[in-house]
């Protein structure tokens, strides 16, 4: 049996406290959630349990593939790094012009902009420590392994890992703080006739016998990066790759940093925990009525579940794309790329080889049920990250609940994930939704996380 | 015959081993969860005992849901007789159901379904 299958009994139980709950300000109270009247609203013994498993976050889980994951030095580096819009082919962005403090680490955009418009809507970074795969379609395993992925896309950042290469060498600062936690450059690293200019491979792109992915010699024939990475030395391209995966890990040690403090949510679960009537009315009762919703009826939990409020995995909504424009797989392609990615977790430049840390990528597998599936996003924090979903399609978290509540449409590919049926929310019923998922939002991390560090500090 | 039938059954009296208190007395494989149960949203590893079976095939689905796991399991024949199965992951709580194929001594295949309910964490 469905733990949320809404039994008969379940229901009218649900109908009965719904009905017995003290008459609220109704559409007048706020959807931020924040009433002066605080009605405590009624939960069942198993509402109350689900809840407490949503709360608190727990550490960050460990990084095997990444030595350097909580090395402070690392992430010191990686904060240069993600600030430097020399790491751009034009030298006008950087990994904060997609995910940018101001904004939710995000951008604000339906589609992000990077050299090009892009396909994707840009993921908030808060909690991107937690995750256990990387974008949308969950292509990177690792924080390190994702942010090459970016910095080197014609259409992102337009950077090329020989670049890297020689920026690195040519900047005192950058180069000592390297070579202090990765060992020494390669040799030669100055030297454009070895590092040249503009040399990256090819993304990993899988291949069938239908669609064969293009030789190296190929590519080099339609793209100036890719020819000069073939007149690169092996012992070379290897060292830039090496140079890529690190600059990659010094991102993650930095990336790890970006976890908000505790929401008003933690704070309620916690009175939940201690019968504290004071925290309890850290929710208004209309985000507690949405927490109720979260956990019940709408079955938002489902798969926004554990203390991430996701479980980082991949679901067909059956957001429908209109005749005529373009679409994707998403997650089947996702598991074909990163199973071939040189820069897994179980790969040559990967930190990790015990089986336990690769297990992820040993098992994986997909069928037809993972088309059109894209990642189940956390929730903590989403108020700040607007617009939603894989292609930004909805402006705002009432949009998102309204999607939920009428799901018009169907998927361009795969199906819609057959536990998702029309919820006929009520017009409070959406609003106390938004409440709840408002109510996720922590503190922003530390200020001196979100600006660049001044180039000639040396502090801590 | 009567041991098809007993295996019709067998999921019910196999349920309780999902907190790693398999019943020795349950005919015909015994299914031996790790302590606490089959984990949320986590490879684990189990085993079972097969009864003089041959496990030819490892897979689980979320009925309700259409849709099974994303990890292909991968098993192995103990010295001491049982399989030890590696890479299962159940990654949404609710109901699964996992599926054991088996072949006899006869040479004929069947499905054993082995059914357990995962909570929140």
């Amino acid at each position: 049996m469905n733990l949320l299958a809404p039994a008969p009994v379940f229901a009218a139980a649900i109908a009965l406290v719904w009905a017995l709950v003290p008459a609220s300000p109704g559409l007048t109270e706020s959807a931020k959630g924040i009433s002066a009247k605080q009605d405590p609203v009624e939960l069942s013994r198993r509402e109350k349990n689900i809840a407490q498993t949503l709360s608190p976050l727990p550490a960050l889980p460990v990084q095997p593939s990444n030595r350097f994951a909580d090395d402070p030095a690392a992430a010191r580096l990686g904060q240069r790094f993600f600030y430097d819009s020399r790491l751009s082919k034009d030298g006008d962005r950087s990994c904060a012009s997609c995910h940018s403090p101001g904004l939710g680490w995000s951008d604000g955009l339906a589609l992000s902009e990077g050299i090009a418009v892009l396909n994707r809507n840009s993921p908030s970074l808060l909690h991107a420590g937690y995750q256990r795969w990387m974008f949308w379609d969950g292509r990177a395993d690792s924080l390190w392994s994702q942010a090459r992925w970016p910095l080197e896309h014609p259409s992102e950042m337009g950077f090329a890992r020989a670049d890297l290469v020689r920026l690195i060498a040519n900047d005192a600062l950058l180069r000592s703080e390297y070579e202090a936690i990765f060992g020494k450059l390669p040799e030669g690293a100055h030297d454009v006739d070895r590092f040249r200019p503009g040399g990256r491979p090819p993304f990993p792109r899988p291949s069938d016998q239908f669609n064969p992915a293009p030789s190296l010699e190929e590519l080099a024939k339609l793209d100036a990066g890719h020819a000069a990475w073939l007149a690169m030395q092996k012992a070379d391209r290897d060292a830039a790759t090496r140079v890529v995966a690190n600059f990659g890990k010094a991102i993650e040690a930095f990336e790890r940093k970006l976890v908000p403090g505790p929401s008003p949510f933690d704070t309620y679960v916690e009175g939940l925990r201690e019968d504290d009537p004071s925290k309890l009315a850290a929710l208004s009762t209309s985000a507690q009525r949405g927490l109720k919703a979260f956990v019940g009826k709408a079955q938002c939990v489902n798969c926004h579940f554990s203390p991430l409020l996701s479980g980082g995995e991949f679901h067909n909504l059956g957001l429908e794309v209109a005749e005529g424009e373009a679409f994707d797989q998403g997650r089947p392609t996702g598991i074909r790329t990163v199973k071939i990615d040189p820069l897994n977790g179980r790969g040559k430049f990967s930190d990790a080889q015990e089986w336990q840390s690769n297990a992820k990528l040993r098992y994986l597998s997909y069928d037809e049920h993972t088309y059109g599936a894209y990642k189940a996003p956390s929730l903590r924090n989403a108020a700040r990250s607007a617009p939603y979903m894989h292609d930004g399609r909805f402006a705002s978290l009432e949009e998102v609940v309204r999607f939920y509540s009428a799901l018009p449409g169907r998927p361009p590919v795969g199906h819609r994930e057959e536990t998702l049926l029309p919820l006929d929310l009520t017009e409070q019923e959406v609003l106390d939704l938004v409440a709840f998922l408002e109510s996720l939002e922590g503190p922003p991390v530390a200020e001196a996380l979100r600006r660049p560090i001044p180039s000639e500090s040396s502090e801590d | 015959m009567f041991a098809r039938i007993l295996l019709l059954f067998l999921p019910i009296a196999l349920l309780p081993s999902c907190s790693g208190q398999a019943d020795d007395s349950d005919p015909p494989i015994r299914v031996v969860m790790p302590d606490g149960g089959a984990p949320l949203n986590q490879i684990f590893r189990f085993e079972i005992d097969p009864q003089g079976y041959e496990l030819t095939g490892v897979d689980a689905d979320m009925p309700a849901h259409g849709h099974g796991i994303n990890t292909t399991p991968e098993f192995e024949l103990l010295e001491n007789g049982r399989y030890r199965i590696d890479g299962m992951k159940l990654h949404m709580p609710g109901a699964w159901e996992i599926y054991f194929d088996l072949k006899a001594e006869d040479g004929s295949f069947f499905r054993m379904t082995y059914p357990l309910e995962i909570g929140f964490e």
